[in-house]
């Protein structure tokens, strides 16, 4: 996945995409951030949100007090038991706690942007079914490649009419972030 | 010619036609991650089993150099704390036994770290932390290397540095293992300013295949080749090391590190069916409960059975469980407390609890046993007065050596947890352990004391068939070391495996206190049914290879014929190389 035909494949992609983008409303900030799953990746995407000069809330385990000033919502799913284990949460409470957010951030209009930057290592089956419930309600996808090798996120995006843009490595995440809130 | 295997990759020869330079391509290979299981490596001249290809790879150039055992240990322990960075490194500590085969002898050194001068258990709000500054106990392994180098090694401090110093400057390709435990550990790495400005990139943790280097690790590598190992406890690395932990909160002074010595030690010694069992002695409790739980065993005809069937897993726990307790009960640092090392690895004693043994079931938990009785002295404390499960770290790792000349080294260092107390000394790259979780209340054998060691269960062990090495082991994984251990040798003298196989085998863990049993997920459910008849009510499943039961390096040598087969452990990115 990683040879340079992949590499080049990938970067004329994320080129399209991130031209294509302007044409849409570009998101508002702040934007809440959250885990689901409790992975690491929720804290990277903050860092990225950060160098990207996006706004934001961090809270790995955001409940619907914390979707109240909020103009945009990012899942970043990532299952990890360890991560579950330390915030004291069970695999059933992370996905009625996602689901409520998604419920409640479409039901007052918010955008939904779903990330996956972790790749590959952090597919699974828990992962996978948090990405099915996620991607039901975005309106965009943020997916690092080797986490789309067999095509899962594609099919999601596709099923759902997802805007998704795939990205090679995970700090590539921060430059598609920034385009779509206009910065 | 070199030979080697990565546990991520599959074995292969590699010709050293231009010397060290071949050695240095060889490297750049060694890393592509390919998913399977190591095989054994044979050699015959010289051989180094780690955690890291890149860190065997290091000893096996100081071996090529015309260094001995002791030197290789020395360069690969420095190397893997570069490459290997959260398990241990030079601001960690550690335990090693040493064979040398031209005087028969053997001698541990105790490189564990020591509780700061100012270290009281009040200091703290409710005791030690087990992250931040205040974690931090004195660093052992400069002095523990610098003291094995001095008097059993052939080459300068300068000179086993040299492949440590030049992978934290060129840097070394990420595995796909150590890109998890970053990710693991990313929210300790990101809050450390040193820690991120080494570890990540832009904020972010790197990926798999890319480059990773430590300039100031080098810096301070470069500093200790040039002044001398003392530069690390005396001098500007460790004013900068206590003025860190002394902003920061903790304990540790000038005046700790200058007065810290490594210790050398008579090894704990036992016998399993012929062969003699060379372990690391107190402060830390593994040789001892290796050597009682093997003699235990010795009562049982294991051979008689299968490998992975209900009866060998119920005598192993059985006998565990009980050097288990006894090290709960009586094990912790002899300048402070009174361990019976002669009762608990007596074979009188062993019989005594082998004898308690039922082999049918598994019967209530074990209490401590009375190894005073065995030892001839007095009694101190009653029994089972002090039995509780600390906190259990798998975050430790392994080094085995052997050379041409048939000295070999078990070295077994750590940092405690996985990059250890997770803080790193600014623009030094030395990242400190977190020890002092490791002492408890007082009252207790492994109470806090200033200056004291506080007790672990690390096991580094050779074994001797007559009088040369035949195995070379030992693991990181808290309480599960024991269990690793004795799977790993009752794998090879009971059932005859070689030693990848006896290392790939399915290993278990039985909790000293408390009913449960912890197994690889590949030990098939009609041998967990009879587990469960016998009495064993709770049973867990964890991965088919799993980290949790350790990563065993080994190497056994034919002691007929010299020849050394080594093995790297599939549950960890282990390499062994040989020549």
């Amino acid at each position: 996945m990683r040879n340079a035909g992949t590499v080049l494949l990938l970067s004329t992609l994320l080129v399209g995409v991130l031209a294509a983008a302007p044409a849409m409303a570009a998101l508002e900030a702040p934007a809440l951030i959250t885990s689901a799953g409790q992975s690491p990746g929720a804290l990277m995407v903050r860092v990225l949100a950060d160098q990207a000069g996006v706004a934001n809330v961090y809270d790995a385990t955001a409940g619907l007090d914390q979707l109240a000033g909020a103009k945009s919502l990012i899942i970043v799913v990532g299952a990890s038991m360890k991560g579950l284990g330390a915030a004291g949460i069970d695999v059933d409470q992370e996905f009625a706690r996602i689901e409520s957010l998604l419920v409640e951030a479409t039901s007052r209009g918010i955008p939904v942007v779903a990330m996956h930057v972790e790749g590959a290592p952090r597919r699974g089956s828990t992962s996978d079914d948090l990405s099915v419930l996620v991607l039901e309600y975005a309106d965009h996808a943020i997916v690092r490649a080797d986490g789309n090798e067999d095509g899962f996120f594609t099919r999601l995006a596709e099923e759902h009419d997802v805007t998704l843009q795939l990205v090679e490595r995970t700090a590539e995440a921060g430059a598609v972030l920034k385009t779509l809130y206009g910065n | 010619m070199i030979h080697w295997s990565s546990a991520q990759a599959m074995c292969r020869p590699v010709r050293p036609h231009k010397g060290i330079a071949a050695l240095l391509v060889a490297a750049l290979v060694l890393t592509l991650p390919v998913a399977a299981l190591a095989q054994e490596v044979v050699g015959r001249h010289g051989m180094v089993a780690s955690a890291d290809p890149l860190a065997s790879l290091a000893g096996v150039e100081i071996l090529l150099q015309g260094g001995n055992a002791i030197d290789a240990a020395v360069a690969t322990a420095l190397a893997i704390g570069v490459v290997e960075p959260n398990a241990s490194g030079i601001g960690g500590e550690g335990y090693m036994v040493i064979y040398l085969a031209d005087r028969g002898e053997a001698i541990a050194i105790d490189f564990r770290a020591t509780a700061p001068g100012e270290a009281t258990w009040d200091a703290f709000v409710d005791g030690p932390p087990s992250t931040g500054w205040g974690a931090v106990a004195v660093p052992g392994t400069i002095a523990g290397l610098s003291l094995a180098l001095e008097r059993y090694g052939t080459m300068t401090w300068e000179q086993v540095s040299r492949p440590a110093i030049r992978l934290a400057e060129e840097g070394f390709i990420v595995t796909e293992t150590l890109e998890g435990v970053i990710l693991d550990n990313y929210e300790t790495l990101l809050s450390d300013p040193e820690l991120s400005s080494i570890y990540l990139k832009d904020g972010l943790p790197p990926m798999a295949g890319d480059r990773l280097r430590n300039p100031n690790l080098a810096k301070s590598l470069r500093i200790l080749a040039e002044q001398g190992p003392r530069a690390f406890y005396e001098g500007e690395l460790a004013e900068k090391i206590v003025a860190a932990v002394r902003a920061g909160g903790g304990l540790l002074s000038l005046e700790d590190l200058r007065n810290y010595t490594a210790i050398e030690r008579e090894p704990a010694r036992g016998f399993y069916r012929g062969y003699e069992i060379l372990g690391a002695p107190p402060p830390v409790g593994g040789g001892i409960g290796v050597v009682n739980a093997l003699q235990q065993l010795e009562h049982f005809d294991l051979a008689a059975g299968e490998p992975i069937s209900a009866r060998t897993i119920h005598l192993i726990t059985q006998a565990v469980r009980r050097a288990h307790v006894d090290h709960l009960e009586y094990v912790a640092d002899p300048a402070y407390w009174d361990v019976p090392v002669n009762g608990l690895t007596s074979r009188e004693y062993a019989s005594v609890r082998a004898a308690e043994i039922n082999e049918f079931e598994a019967g209530p938990l074990p209490k401590a046993g009375n190894p005073w009785e065995f030892e001839h002295e007095r009694e101190l404390a009653p029994t089972g007065a002090y039995l509780a499960e600390p906190y259990q770290s798998p975050s430790t790792t392994h080094i085995s050596v052997v050379d041409k000349y048939g000295n070999a080294v078990a070295l077994t260092q750590t940092l405690s947890s996985f990059f250890g107390a997770g803080v790193a000394v600014p623009d030094t790259g030395i990242i400190l352990n977190n020890q002092m979780q490791n002492f408890n209340a007082p009252g207790h054998p492994n109470e806090l004391v200033p200056g004291k060691r506080p007790r672990t269960i690390i096991a580094p062990t050779i074994v001797l068939k007559g009088d040369k090495p035949f195995l070379v082991v030992g693991s990181p994984g808290a309480a599960r070391i024991i269990y690793a251990m004795v799977h790993v040798l009752t794998n090879v003298i009971d059932f005859g495996m070689g030693i990848q196989a006896a290392i790939d085998a399915p290993r278990t863990y039985s909790y000293a206190t408390s009913n449960r049993t912890e197994i690889e997920a590949r030990i098939p459910e009609s041998v967990r049914e009879e587990l469960r008849a016998m009495g064993y009510t709770r049973i867990d499943a964890r991965g088919d290879y799993d980290l949790y039961f350790g990563g065993a390096q080994a190497i056994l040598i034919d002691p007929e014929t010299g020849e050394m087969r080594g093995a790297a452990d599939p549950r960890r990115a282990g390499g062994v190389v040989a020549y």
